[in-house]
């Protein structure tokens, strides 16, 4: 009698439950997501400006996002630390003509994130132009309660 | 008198406890860096053993292994810079659209963050896709998460190394 007075209320609760609990888990993740935005967003104005002034401004929030054992893999397949990719940064080897990303896609996994994006911004990289758009992968993971960007990728989008 | 013994007494005691920390302090931390060093190591193992049975089943294009690894929600992009989910990518070896005419993949790097390891490396495979032949040697980044207590495949990216830094594709003429 008991047995069965348990198991119904457990029939009847449980499912509300497990109801309950995925908006609230979509709800963090959506959170996580727009704050992922943000950030990414900060790192990419902190770049352009840190671009434009040689390394003069920008550095200090580059060096808050970028992960100390960053790895960073540019358009050429060249792997750089996190110096390496500041250095590339500062010595102006890059300028921006134009800026922009779009088509993000995000996947978040507790305190890692995995973010996808277009990147169509017009550079000039070592005299060279490109107008070529760009697909990248971004991964933050939260590190003392900070989200750092610990991989960066990006590949030339080839013509069909 | 009595007092003097005691200060003297408690001051010895104080001596030894500082003697003993001193000596043994620095050895157990070295041992717990160890043990962290080996964490990190056999983390390393496990994920270098996915990889290895994950290019297996490229090779053969069994998808039943390859299911496993991939996380549902992969996110997987090739050295053409296309976009593909964990579906188009087991397509893709279903309909023999990847074939590999030589496979080598290798110079890897790590980095572990508690549940989520993040490997690079250089891929000098031959691989035929969708009908064209590849031979440019690609740099990767794979992206593993520890999901319910197995390491997942999350992400996954290629491109093609050019601009010719010789370090660059030391591997692949090796």
């Amino acid at each position: 009698m008991r047995f069965a007075l348990v198991l119904s209320l457990a029939m009847l609760t449980i499912p509300g439950v497990l109801r309950g609990q995925k908006p609230d888990s979509t709800n963090a993740n959506a959170e996580i997501e727009k704050e992922i935005l943000k950030i990414d967003d900060e790192k990419d104005h902190a770049m352009q400006r840190y671009v434009a002034s040689h390394g003069e401004v920008g550095g200090p929030e580059l060096d808050q996002i970028y992960a100390d054992d960053l790895v960073f893999v540019n358009t050429h397949g060249g792997l750089l630390t996190k110096a390496q990719r500041l250095e590339d940064l500062r010595s102006g080897n890059l300028k921006f003509i134009s800026f922009g990303r779009d088509s993000y896609s995000l996947h978040v996994y507790g305190d890692t994130v995995v973010m996808t994006g277009r990147a169509t911004s017009e550079v000039v990289y070592m005299g060279k132009v490109n107008r070529i758009p760009r697909r990248f992968t971004n991964v933050y993971i939260k590190m003392a309660g900070q989200w750092r960007l610990v991989a960066h990728q990006a590949t030339t989008i080839a013509e069909p | 008198m009595s007092q003097g013994r005691n200060r003297c007494v408690r001051l010895l005691r104080c001596l030894v406890v500082v003697t003993v920390l001193t000596t043994t302090w620095p050895g157990l931390l070295r041992a717990e860096e160890r043990q962290g060093a080996g964490q990190v190591s056999a983390i390393e193992k496990e994920i270098l053993s996915i990889e290895n049975l994950k290019n297996d089943a490229m090779q053969k294009g069994d998808t039943k292994v390859l299911e496993q690894i991939y996380s549902d929600r992969l996110i997987f992009v090739n050295a053409r810079g296309l976009l593909l989910t964990k579906q188009d990518r087991m397509k893709e070896f279903d309909s023999g659209n990847v074939k590999y005419v030589s496979f080598r993949q290798g110079d890897y790097q790590f980095h572990i963050y508690e549940n989520t390891a993040i490997v690079t490396g250089i891929a000098c495979s031959v691989v035929d896709y969708h009908g064209r032949i590849n031979r440019i040697p690609r740099r990767f980044t794979s992206t593993y998460v520890k999901l319910d207590g197995h390491w997942r495949f999350v992400a996954h990216q290629a491109t093609l190394i050019s601009g010719g830094k010789s370090e660059n594709l030391q591997y692949c003429s090796n």
